[in-house]
């Protein structure tokens, strides 16, 4: 059995926290259905491993329920036969979750006996394995699989996904040299932000000062994903860049890699030249729990904003716009998006062009098709450069880490990641613009495509 | 007790598979020669070992006891094998040790005899068999797996990567408890790359239809759709709908017909529909129409195929 951890997403640790109140006191019992990312080769450590995330989460009908203490519950299992068709049906592992409502987060020898037995008969329909969760009174859950009949591992490792993000089981002391920031988040926090593994979509103006950012605040796996060489007019922004380095034709990964080992602060920063998005970024980004986005194309805005609903990670995209209006007069916005189970998505925010997504896709990958639809007028054209100045593009960078720092501390109150912030320069203020998600959206409000995981084709749409 | 014939009765169900192959090279053997010495009929059997080694036996008894079949396929203990007949249909018979078989009476002409004692499992896809023996070949595999000849069977290795069984591989089952073999296409072009409400809508609707790949494009292909009434001058064409990547987060443009399309009575050719496109090894007309209102979540190609009936309707010169 490969390595796997779990992603559990905040709609479904409400459900299995509900179990507990419904309660009262009494253990409750209830199914999961969880969607399977297989990583072929993890990026900073080239093994396999497999994600579970949380897809689906099946009350227990009171019907069902036959007796229930504070130390044990007892329900019929005719529903598991039908939760075990369902997951075979979709791919998916099926689950069970109970509640400890006087202890802790720890199987009991009773649960050994009970799950071995359904463990079995999960085995015998095919089923890769069964995941087990309980929770404790206190919120506290611990999560297994029995991947055998007659063995569970323990899901020690596990990602909360929503406005608040938190891994479980993480071991190990802060750095040394974090030593001004666990004075602030303390310890605790300053080692979730160093469990992160981290992707960075992008390493243009805002991934370079992004980068950086994630190194000082002791990052110790990143993954960066960009094609780019580096030019002349990139230096007036590009963190790290060097005149020698165009001259060099360096891409851009080479100088933020260059970065990273010169400040010997132990992070392992993986490269992967291509466009996020591209097939052979799919590994890596499921390997990854968060990743920011710093693209400044939409079609890699549009991939990602479908890969966190299917794969449950969070994705917080950078988006930056400058321009003079009039004469003396700017605009000048940078925005952050969360994109975390809860939040509406770029496409219901209006905060992408799907247009625009489909001629940058045939431009990189159509060049003539693209040409020639070009000289018909029949695409909008890339038109000139955006302005970009290093401030702005910088700041924009740091308003995303901080997202994910009041993420992960809580720093910015109990509720975590705003969904979208903007912050306008020219007018020194920030707008928290409301966004409603539309009806059955895919990528924000279907029920069917959160944590999905793998699914053929991959996320359901063309690639 | 009930696990054991559960066992037994896969056991019998991929032997059963590999043995038609060979049913069908050993078809049409005699099956009553004379015995030279006695002037009586002879009953002849072919019986295989655990190799699937064919030997051919003669009985002067048609009814033979279990324990002989394994005895003469020199099975040994005994009573740790088990014969198998094969019937004409394929199907396959036990016989138990002291069981006196007429095998005149179900036209048997083949037996296998195998040990009876363990069997080693596996699975291929999410298939759970067995397998009488510790050794078994890639051909016996892909034999037991169904799988056509444009499919290859891998056997997965844990925490390493997958390895693609060859014919002539020969995989010892008894290495590390179950083994897994998962079967894939060789090759995919086209096919089901299309997402999953677009496969429903056009399964549920009716619609012939092709997914074709070329080079970095995808494209689907309605087949004969009826065209209005005398309006062309042709009933039916093929319809292409070339699916941007970001599909169905990103729209489709226009739309390409096959064979070009002309209006009947004039022949002249729709507005905006001159221009020739290839794609998928055929020439297309490109009908330019856009429309870039799209609702991602909402429309798909039911949207599209609208948009193309409606052009269609609507055309003129």
């Amino acid at each position: 059995m490969r390595a796997s951890d779990l992603i559990l997403l905040g709609p479904h640790r409400s459900q299995i926290r509900s179990l507990l109140t419904a309660g009262a006191g009494s253990e409750r019992s209830a199914y999961m259905l969880f969607g399977i990312a297989d990583i072929e080769a993890d990026p900073w450590t080239n093994q396999p491993r497999r994600r579970l995330v949380s897809h689906r989460f099946h009350a227990i009908g009171d019907d069902d329920l036959i007796s229930a203490s504070a130390r044990h519950v007892t329900w019929q299992t005719d529903g598991f036969m039908r939760l075990l068709n369902e997951a075979k049906a979709n791919g998916l592992i099926p689950a069970l979750v109970h509640t400890h409502p006087k202890g802790h987060a720890k199987f009991s020898e009773q649960d050994n006996r009970n799950e071995a037995e359904l463990a079995r008969t999960a085995a015998l329909k095919g089923m890769p394995g069964l995941i087990s969760v309980v929770i404790a009174g206190n919120g506290d859950i611990a999560a297994r699989i029995w991947a055998q009949a007659d063995k569970a591992e323990g899901l020690g490792r596990i990602l909360h996904v929503g406005p608040r993000l938190q891994i479980s089981g993480l071991k190990g002391t802060p750095a040394d040299f974090l030593d001004r920031q666990v004075r602030l988040f303390g310890k605790e926090a300053t080692r979730q932000l160093s469990g992160f593994r981290c992707g960075v979509a992008g390493g243009g103006a805002t991934g370079s000062a992004l980068l950086p950012l994630l190194l000082r605040l002791g990052v110790q796996e990143a993954v960066q994903f960009d094609k780019d060489i580096i030019d002349e007019t990139n230096l007036n922004r590009l963190h790290g860049g060097r005149r020698s380095d165009v001259d060099a034709k360096l891409p851009k990964t080479a100088i933020h890699t260059r970065t990273v080992e010169d400040s010997g602060l132990g992070m392992t920063l993986v490269s992967v030249d291509a466009w996020a998005g591209h097939p052979a970024t799919w590994d890596a980004l499921k390997a990854c729990d968060v990743i920011f986005c710093c693209t400044d194309d939409h079609a890699g805005r549009l991939f990602l904003n479908r890969f966190a609903r299917f794969y449950g990670i969070p994705v917080i995209d950078v988006g930056l716009a400058m321009q003079r209006r009039t004469g003396a007069a700017y605009d000048l916005f940078a925005r952050v998006s969360t994109l975390v189970p809860g939040h509406p998505c770029l496409l219901c925010g209006g905060y992408l062009d799907p247009r625009r997504a489909r001629e940058e896709s045939m431009r990189r990958n159509d060049p003539d098709a693209y040409d020639r639809l070009k000289e018909e007028a029949y695409v909008l054209g890339e038109g000139d450069p955006s302005p970009a100045v290093v401030t702005f593009t910088t700041e924009a960078a740091t308003m995303a880490v901080n997202e994910w720092l009041a993420g992960v501390t809580g720093l910015a109150g109990e509720a975590g990641m705003l969904p979208t912030r903007i912050r306008r320069f020219h007018a020194r203020d920030e707008r928290r613009p409301f966004v409603e998600p539309r009806p059955d959206c895919p990528c924000c409000n279907q029920a069917a495509t959160l944590g999905r995981g793998d699914v053929y084709p991959f996320l359901d749409m063309v690639t | 007790m009930k696990n054991i014939d559960a066992n037994l009765n896969s056991m019998f169900f991929i032997t059963l598979r590999v043995v038609q192959t060979i049913s069908l090279m050993m078809a049409k053997e005699g099956i009553q020669p004379m015995n030279k010495h006695t002037g009586k009929m002879t009953f002849r059997v072919r019986i295989a070992d655990e190799n699937l080694n064919f030997k051919d036996h003669a009985f002067d008894d048609p009814k033979v006891l279990g324990r002989q079949l394994i005895e003469a396929a020199g099975g040994h203990p005994v009573d740790e094998h088990v014969a198998i007949a094969i019937l004409p249909n394929g199907d396959f018979e036990d016989i138990r040790l002291d069981e006196s078989y007429d095998l005149r009476g179900r036209g048997v002409e083949k037996v296998l005899v195998a040990r009876s004692d363990r069997s080693f499992k596996f699975k291929i896809d999410d298939a759970d068999l067995e397998w009488p023996r510790a050794c078994i070949s890639g051909f016996v595999l892909r034999k037991l797996a169904k799988l056509p000849p444009n499919y290859n069977l891998w056997q997965e290795i844990p925490g390493q990567h997958d390895k693609k069984i060859t014919d002539t591989d020969v995989i010892n089952l008894a290495d590390a408890g179950v083994e897994r073999f998962v079967s894939l296409i060789d090759q995919t072009t086209e096919g089901d790359a299309l997402p999953s409400k677009d496969q429903t809508y056009l399964s549920g609707h009716g619609y012939e239809f092709e997914v074709v790949t070329e080079g970095v494009n995808t494209g689907i292909v309605l087949k004969g759709l009826p065209l209005p009434d005398g309006k062309y001058e042709h009933t039916a064409a093929d319809v292409l709908i070339l699916l941007p990547r970001g599909y169905p987060d990103c729209p489709p443009d226009m739309f390409y017909v096959a064979p070009k399309l002309t209006l009947a009575g004039t022949g002249q050719v729709p507005k905006a529909c001159t221009v020739e496109h290839r794609f998928g090894g055929r020439v297309w007309q490109r009908w330019s129409r856009h429309n870039n209102a799209w609702r991602p979540g909402i429309d798909g190609l039911q949207t599209m195929v609208a948009r193309v009936q409606t052009a269609l309707a609507e055309a003129q010169a």
